[in-house]
């Protein structure tokens, strides 16, 4: 492939040792500095109110968001994104109420990112979104359903590429602490990616 | 501008400098857009697995249903209590059973001496119509919901009506060609309401009453389950319940509350009334339950929500 064979080019002109592509895949060249570092900006969680049931003042609507947010981007971080491989998930739930959090270990293979996680090298994020369905019979809000969409790509080497799809709802009402998830009923797929042509 | 003019040892750097630019280009491009180089399967079937859990403790909660026959304009609480239900949700299991109680037992409430159950509404409210169920069944109720006339009819209108399979035929202007055996579409709110108030016209009467409700219970859990996933159900559902019933949870509980009734399989759900001999005190006709078939229930269902073995 051209951008293989540049990229090869590329590498040998900065230097870098290893550069051999294994099992017909091309690795990511290492940078020799870090000025040379080439990263994909992490994908930000999309979030949007798309109704509210009873009132809600604009500012309270933009406090929802950012606090259904923060704990919705908290668990897809730790559950799915971050570092690979690891096969340690035990901070997925935090965003979870502490009732929520033996079920949730229990769904784990679902809930998280556990079953690719020991043989994924990377993880690169397609979408990342909640639609929020706000009840606010008083003009505070009470709970929230979170529509939500996660799709990454989960880089297993070797192994191949795997696009994991993780959707459903999120059930979230606020304590002290934050905007906690009380309760889920997600869906999960995973479809091999093959590699194709660069071009 | 065409490389081939160029000469020389300036032209030779010229070339491997766009060169290594173009390989920066598309190392950035493999690098950072790595979509392109990859392309989905032609997969046919996609296994696709899921996941449900509601956090409620505890799993297994008890809930008396009121239904207050306060006219229109009066508090709901300033009525007598025509439908008493309590039912047990098992939020781990989605098993429920519901244990009807007809209005007029006639039984002991708890510091006003013995008179039919309903009275404790008017006496002492919720609190204490809960506090005589719990002297009679022998389950204490963890929440108590009381809602009048308007306010069930608002409820089934905001699910958009209900399913119900009744046992007997019977008549009501209010629903064109009657209530059928079987299958009754109870699309207006008013339809449901009297299906759950009729009782004259079945024949045991106040018992018979009590079964339509659970049955109609029955419709509204199946209602909010099949629907569950229909953006804005529960919330809708909630806000009805805050506008329309008397309860004093915050609308955060009960939002995690009805999150965990949808748990119910309505499969799962299992009903009986509690049955009696009909007679009367003084001038009042009256049930006298059987506190042994109550007690007998309660007992079973009371760690569970199951109901084995029947009524």
């Amino acid at each position: 492939m051209l951008g293989t064979a540049l990229l090869l080019v590329l590498v040998s002109c900065t230097g870098a040792e290893e550069t051999a592509p294994r099992g017909g895949r091309t690795e990511a060249a290492q940078p020799t500095s870090p000025g040379a570092t080439i990263e994909a900006r992490p994908l930000p969680l999309s979030v949007r109110v798309t109704r509210v049931w009873g009132r809600l003042a604009k500012p309270r609507q933009a406090a929802v968001v950012r606090g259904v947010g923060r704990s919705i981007s908290a668990y897809f971080d730790a559950g799915f994104l971050g570092e690979y491989p690891r096969t340690d998930f035990e901070n997925a739930f935090s965003s979870f109420t502490r009732g929520m959090v033996p079920d949730a270990r229990r769904d784990q293979d679902l809930l998280t990112n556990a079953v690719l996680g020991e043989q994924t090298e990377s993880v690169t994020t397609r979408a990342k979104q909640a639609r929020l369905s706000v009840l606010s019979p008083n003009g505070f809000p009470a709970g929230v359903t979170a529509r939500v969409r996660l799709v990454y790509v989960a880089d297993r080497g070797d192994a191949g590429s795997t696009r994991v799809t993780t959707s459903g709802r999120l059930l979230l009402t606020r304590q002290r602490s934050g905007w906690k998830i009380f309760g889920y009923d997600v869906a999960r797929s995973a479809v091999p990616v093959e590699k194709g042509s660069s071009q | 501008m065409s490389g081939g003019s160029v000469s020389g040892r300036a032209g030779r750097l010229g070339r491997v400098r766009r060169l290594v630019a173009l390989a920066v280009v598309l190392a950035v491009t493999v690098l950072v857009v790595p979509p392109a180089a990859l392309r989905e399967a032609p997969a046919s079937l996609v296994k696709v697995e899921s996941a449900q859990g509601v956090d409620h403790e505890p799993h297994v909660l008890w809930v008396l249903l009121l239904g207050s026959d306060a006219r229109p304009g009066t508090p709901v609480l300033r009525g007598f209590a025509d439908a008493v239900q309590l039912v047990g949700i098992n939020t781990e299991t989605g098993a429920a059973t519901a244990i009807g109680i007809p209005r007029d037992s006639y039984v002991e409430i708890p510091g006003h001496g013995r008179n039919k159950i309903n009275t404790s509404m008017v006496i002492g409210g919720p609190q204490l119509m809960a506090r005589s169920v719990a002297n009679m069944v022998g389950i204490a109720p963890d929440y108590v919901f009381t809602t009048g006339f308007m306010g069930f009819i608002e409820l089934i209108k905001s699910i958009g009506g209900i399913t119900v399979t009744s046992q007997h035929a019977f008549t009501d202007p209010l629903m064109p060609g009657g209530f059928r055996v079987g299958r009754n579409e109870l699309r207006r709110g008013v339809q449901a309401l009297v299906f759950t108030r009729t009782r004259k016209s079945l024949p045991r009467g106040d018992f018979d009453r009590s079964a339509n409700q659970q049955r109609a219970l029955r419709g509204i859990l199946a209602k909010v389950r099949g629907n569950v996933d229909k953006p804005g159900f529960i919330e809708r559902g909630v806000l009805s319940v805050v506008r329309n019933l008397d309860t004093n949870l915050p609308p955060s509980e009960l939002f995690r509350l009805a999150h965990a009734a949808t748990r119910v399989e309505p499969g799962r759900f299992r009903s009986c009334v509690i049955t009696g001999g009909v007679g009367y005190v003084g001038a009042a006709s009256v049930v006298f339950p059987d506190i042994a078939q109550a007690r007998s229930i309660a007992r079973r269902a009371r760690p569970d929500a199951t109901l084995e073995g029947g009524c």
